[in-house]
């Protein structure tokens, strides 16, 4: 190399070869290019692509199971409403069927104690009836002498005799 | 202060380190840091082979190598549509993650004294060698006509790329075809090596400022490095779908 001189002249002048012309190297380069270039394309792009299709896979799934959910979550919803609407309906029914039950019930109920107090009363009045028939001679018997006795204590005289007569009479 | 200079010459430009390999001329630096960036390349791809998952937690790697494939594929899939070419994808991520990794070797800061007494990068970024460049740009340039020829068939596909839309214009289309490998390759090139130019030109400051302008172009440089990689694999998305693209679709 010719210090001093131009860079190009010193190149192209004193250099055997010039490094603008391509050489041997080409091909080395070339091979180790195909190399690396088939390792990436087997290795690296192929499961590069594989992972996205993957992912791109699992993104469509879980978007279909959202959607799947939200879509048996509505039907749950409306079966959840028109149980309710059922349930309400039945409800009410036993409700009005349970007070006309009661109704029914009370009523009956109340014939009954009804009957029961007049039939208690009947019975009442007729033990009435037959106790003081049963007493009535009695004290019809004792009617004279309590008479007597009570005239006697107020006039204070002996009224038995007058009376006894004057019945005797 | 001029004596304190160092001479121009040097900044040695485009040398490399040459051998022969079956019989032909190899530049084994460029070989040497091509095999280290495919390494790397392949490491991560060996280490997302181990640890991908779809259901887990997907570590760093994963993540990395996620990011470029949906990048890759939003591409692909706004250009010419996944099912066309389904090679396009892989092709595009691996020349984007190979590319990415191999300019991203300018940054290491492995420099070493060579016999001359120069110093030179132990690795320096294999897109300055215009081997690395027309590997990867003929390469894609023979897999989209491949596309092509396989759409349109042995004679459709010609006449369709040459005559484009309108007939005038065939000489017009005829360059721009020849042009395409070119501007992919030399456009990489370029950028990767006005980079090393770059850090070879900040190397002649002297040491006690160096470092601020060193510091400042490499991280510069890796801004030009993940540029490059991501539109050389745009372009080759491109190229795709313009080679596939039926000829009644007008755009």
């Amino acid at each position: 190399m010719v210090s001093g001189a131009p860079v190009w002249a010193a190149e192209a002048g004193g250099g055997t070869s010039n490094f603008l012309i391509p050489n041997g190297t080409f091909f080395f380069i070339l091979a180790i290019f195909l190399v690396v270039f088939g390792v990436i394309a087997k290795f690296v792009v192929q499961p590069i692509q594989k992972v996205f299709d993957e992912r791109e896979a699992m993104i469509a799934k879980t978007a279909q199971d959202n959607r799947q959910a939200a879509e048996q979550d509505a039907a749950a919803e409306t079966e959840y409403r028109h149980e309710l609407a059922t349930a309400r309906t039945k409800a009410g029914a036993i409700r009005d069927q349970a007070r006309t039950e009661g109704r029914q019930v009370i009523d009956e109920l109340r014939v009954e104690a009804n009957d029961e107090v007049a039939e208690e009363l009947r019975q009442a009045g007729d033990e009435l009836k037959v106790e003081g028939d049963a007493l009535a001679p009695t004290l019809n018997a004792s009617v004279e002498t309590l008479s007597v006795d009570l005239a006697n204590r107020i006039l204070g005289v002996d009224a038995s005799t007058s009376s006894t007569t004057a019945r005797g009479q | 202060m001029f004596q304190g200079m160092p001479p121009v010459g040097a900044l040695e430009v485009g040398h490399h380190t040459e051998a022969t390999w079956l019989g032909m001329t190899v530049n084994t630096d460029t070989i040497y840091a091509t095999l280290f960036a495919a390494a790397v390349t392949l490491i991560l791809a060996l280490i997302l082979r181990a640890k991908v998952t779809s259901t887990g937690v997907p570590n760093g790697v994963q993540l990395f190598w996620e990011a470029i494939t949906i990048q890759m594929r939003s591409q692909v899939q706004s250009s010419m549509g996944l099912s066309l070419a389904p090679f396009v994808l892989p092709l595009a991520v691996a020349l984007f993650v190979f590319i990415l990794v191999a300019n991203w070797i300018s940054v290491l800061p492995v420099q070493f004294t060579n016999s001359d007494g120069q110093t030179v990068e132990l690795l320096k970024p294999p897109a300055s060698d215009i081997n690395f460049v027309l590997a990867l740009a003929l390469f894609v340039f023979i897999c989209y006509h491949a596309a092509g020829f396989k759409k349109s068939g042995v004679i459709g596909y010609p006449v369709k790329v040459v005559k484009g839309h309108v007939a005038f214009l065939a000489p017009i289309n005829i360059v721009e075809e020849i042009a395409k490998p070119i501007s992919l390759s030399l456009r990489l090139f370029g950028n990767i090596f006005a980079g090393v130019i770059m850090v070879g030109l900040i190397a002649l400051l002297p040491t006690y400022i160096m470092w601020a302008p060193n510091a400042i172009w490499k991280t510069f440089d890796l801004f030009v490095g993940l540029i490059q990689a991501f539109i050389f694999a745009l372009l080759t998305i491109l190229y795709f779908s313009q080679a596939t693209e039926s000829a009644d679709e007008h755009h």
